[in-house]
């Protein structure tokens, strides 16, 4: 408090938090939050700037009513002074054309490219270039890459991934990675891809991603019925043994297990749990 | 002096080097037809199904090296493309505000994110982030640069942003 009322703006958004919230040991005050918040936003502080626009966006009670132009104003004014998730915002509203701006493609891709670019490591800016590369919608990314649609989403997936969705993704651009390297699904042991899947996939369902269990559940199926060594079917009841390493794999035999593990299995049993993406496509 | 002999002149130098040269012309030649041989030798004992695989991990394993190549160029190309796009944000937005770090004495772009920085409750100064993390395993301070107040007065502060 001592600092807001020097004049330390980052302080004097941090009070007006606190008294919007009513956290802190603070009581919650809206009215004088949003004063708090006004003294930083004229001092062109560009987090307050974007606090305030997501405060007249959403309205505050009877503190604030909505205004949509002022919203967008604060909005660009924050953005243009370089906030990464102001660029990130300003990027999804010209991505979708809601909100007043208009849909505008080449704009969203260079918003979030910024934001990207300001400190290397943005995630909800590695998070919509990463869905752009993999889903090409409307073009918006005029190359796409399979490469960088594993990048990005592995960079979400790996770092802060609630409710698994991103790992779900990656699992997903992996596979069509797969598709591209080797122009076809392929399991060669030593080049084998399914492991991995299998670890993003599990990773996924146990962050809570309803499709990964049930994606998860067909895989292991189907895996459970095949040798994966020999392609031999299992017979009606018959349980084939699981690779406890990985478990994406099952084997008629233990000579068909030894036989696959020599061939490269170990390779892919190692290789899979590496999470980040370069080191991955890198690893042996 | 005629034209034939000015050519017939050896110099002692060139004439090792063309020796050596000569060796390596050789042993390569030789190891070339020792290489022939052994993969004739190979082929001439597998059957077409071992052929057949062989081929397809070489195909794979190229493919492979062709996958860690093709990424090495799209990072390279995206990471200038990212690069371009700041430079233009700043062509048309003025150059991005910085302070330097009382630690580590880098430029920081204070106001890109909220967690690159960390700031000194006590009197409103800031470390990077990179600082902050070198400056507590260490244990290097415990102390505002600026102020010499107590540094750990931050967490509380930091949790409540946060929320």
């Amino acid at each position: 408090m001592a600092l807001a009322k020097r004049g330390v703006a980052w302080a004097q958004m941090a009070v007006s938090k606190c008294m919007i919230n009513g956290i802190g040991g603070f009581k919650k005050q809206e009215k004088s939050g949003l004063e708090w918040v006004n003294k930083a936003v004229t001092q062109n502080y560009p987090p307050a700037l974007y606090l305030l626009s997501d405060k007249y966006r959403f309205g505050l009670a009877s503190v604030l009513r909505k205004s949509q132009a002022k919203a967008n104003e604060l909005l660009v004014k924050s953005a243009n002074l370089g906030y990464g998730p102001a660029n990130v915002f300003l990027s999804n509203m010209h991505f979708q054309g809601t909100d007043g701006f208009e849909k505008d493609k080449d704009e969203a891709y260079y918003r979030a490219s910024v934001a990207m670019a300001l400190d290397g490591s943005d995630k909800a800016a590695a998070m919509l270039l990463g869905l752009w590369h993999q889903f090409p919608y409307e073009g918006i990314i005029t190359e796409p890459s399979d490469y960088l649609a594993c990048y990005y989403l592995n960079h979400v997936a790996a770092t802060e991934d609630h409710g698994g969705m991103y790992s779900y993704l990656y699992c997903q651009s992996l596979q069509t990675l797969n598709k591209h390297l080797h122009n076809g699904p392929l399991s060669i042991p030593g080049f084998d891809m399914v492991p991995a899947l299998f670890f993003w996939m599990r990773r996924s369902r146990d962050l809570g991603y309803s499709h990964a269990l049930n994606q998860l559940k067909k895989w292991e199926s189907l895996g459970q019925s095949l040798c994966a060594n020999c392609s031999k079917e299992a017979q009606n009841g018959e349980k084939f043994k699981q690779c406890s390493k990985c478990r994406a794999h099952w084997y008629c035999s233990k000579e068909c297990q030894v036989e696959a593990w020599g061939a490269g299995h170990k390779k892919d049993c190692k290789r899979a749990r590496v999470i980040k993406f370069e080191d991955y496509l890198n690893a042996e | 002096m005629s034209e034939d002999s000015r050519a017939q002149a050896p110099d002692p130098r060139t004439g090792q080097e063309g020796d050596k040269d000569q060796h390596q012309t050789d042993a390569d030649g030789i190891q070339q037809q020792t290489d022939e041989d052994r993969l004739l030798q190979e082929t001439e004992n597998d059957t077409v199904d071992d052929l057949h695989s062989r081929a397809v991990i070489r195909l794979v394993s190229s493919q492979k090296k062709v996958g860690q190549l093709e990424f090495k160029y799209q990072n390279l190309v995206e990471k200038k493309r990212l690069s371009r796009a700041l430079s233009i944000f700043e062509e048309e937005h003025g150059v991005l505000y910085s302070e330097p770090c009382l630690l580590c004495l880098d430029n920081i772009h204070v106001n890109v994110e909220d967690d690159l920085t960390e700031a000194f409750i006590c009197c409103g100064g800031f470390i990077s982030g990179p600082a902050r993390g070198i400056a507590r395993n260490q244990g290097w301070v415990s102390a505002s640069a600026l102020c010499v107040g107590d540094l750990l007065l931050k967490r509380p502060m930091q949790n409540m942003l946060q929320n």
